[in-house]
């Protein structure tokens, strides 16, 4: 009697071992399920930030061509000259940041003539406390030029945005000028 | 689930163009005036879910519109960011004061402007 109680006990012993195998087995299965999904979450996140990464370059970038684009199409759809100048002021205020700045025309003898400006007066023609000048060119050669004396207070300096708008500037402002030029001459004819 | 409609208000072509430009091409659609009575009257008529208004144009300025929208029950709920050229506290107190929701220096950076609007329009 004893004899067949120790045997069971044995066999129940045995099958609580191999439960308890069972149960670590399925332990190792989760864990390793575990570890590859918290991989998978780690991997994922990486990812989430390298696109989050490219997102805000693409959308910097997008905001760089923004400015050209605006600058271009404003000035091409100018009407006339005045209203070229009056771009090159919304240009140089809205997207440089300066409301001190002028505009002129180089005069034969390579003085400047007062065109237009923000917060300064036609007696300010001389630049050389300008804190960038863009020439104006046409067909190489230099007919005007863009001044500004000063950026807002809360742009601490140009950047490379500011620059290609400037070679921008330098090229079409004076093209503009002309097909202005050209579109009232012809209305006039008209 | 359909786009947010923002109302542009600036009197100048060249940064109307570069906000739509910003803003369309992140999938808003885009309401525009060239003055502040314009712009309390599209934002009367159509009723946009924000308005980006600018502080100096013709008619109104931008903080005589804000305070008319901010006195009529039909609009005193739509969030303005005004667009500034100063950044000086008196100017942001008046801007806070006439009932602004946030404010933008000028010049206006793309990733700038896409980040207030998405955080006033929760998307």
């Amino acid at each position: 009697m004893d004899s067949l109680r120790i045997e069971s006990a044995e066999t129940r012993l045995k099958r609580c071992e191999e439960q308890t195998e069972l149960w670590r087995a399925e332990q190792d299965r989760r864990d390793e399920r575990e570890l590859a999904l918290s991989s998978t979450v780690t991997h994922l996140r990486e990812e989430n930030q390298r696109l989050a990464e490219r997102q805000a370059q693409a959308e910097q970038r997008l905001g760089q061509l923004a400015h050209l684009h605006a600058a271009l199409q404003q000035l091409h759809e100018a009407e006339d000259q005045d209203t070229v100048l009056t771009v090159v002021k919304e240009i140089v205020a809205n997207l440089v940041g300066s409301e001190c700045m002028g505009i002129y025309a180089t005069r034969a003898d390579g003085s400047l003539d007062f065109l237009d400006g923000i917060g300064v007066g036609e007696d300010k023609t001389d630049t050389a406390d300008a804190i960038v000048s863009v020439p104006l060119r046409r067909d190489g050669r230099v007919v005007g030029m863009v001044a500004i004396f000063q950026l807002l207070p809360q742009k601490p300096q140009l950047d490379a945005t500011d620059h290609e708008l400037f070679t921008l500037l330098s090229t079409h402002v004076p093209l503009a000028m002309h097909y202005a030029g050209l579109r009232a001459a012809y209305a006039h004819a008209v | 689930m359909p786009s947010k409609r923002i109302l542009l208000a600036d009197d100048s072509l060249t940064a109307l163009t570069l906000h739509r430009m910003i803003l369309s091409g992140a999938g808003y659609d885009l309401l525009i005036a060239q003055d502040g009575q314009e712009a309390f009257d599209v934002a009367t008529a159509q009723q946009p879910d924000l308005i980006l208004m600018d502080v100096v144009m013709p008619k109104k300025s931008g903080f005589e519109a804000v305070r008319l929208l901010r006195k009529q029950e039909s609009t005193k709920a739509i969030p303005v960011i005004m667009i500034t050229t100063r950044a000086e506290p008196k100017i942001l107190e008046i801007c806070f004061n006439c009932g602004c929701n946030d404010y933008i220096n000028k010049p206006v950076e793309g990733a700038v402007l896409l980040a207030k609007v998405r955080s006033i329009l929760g998307n």
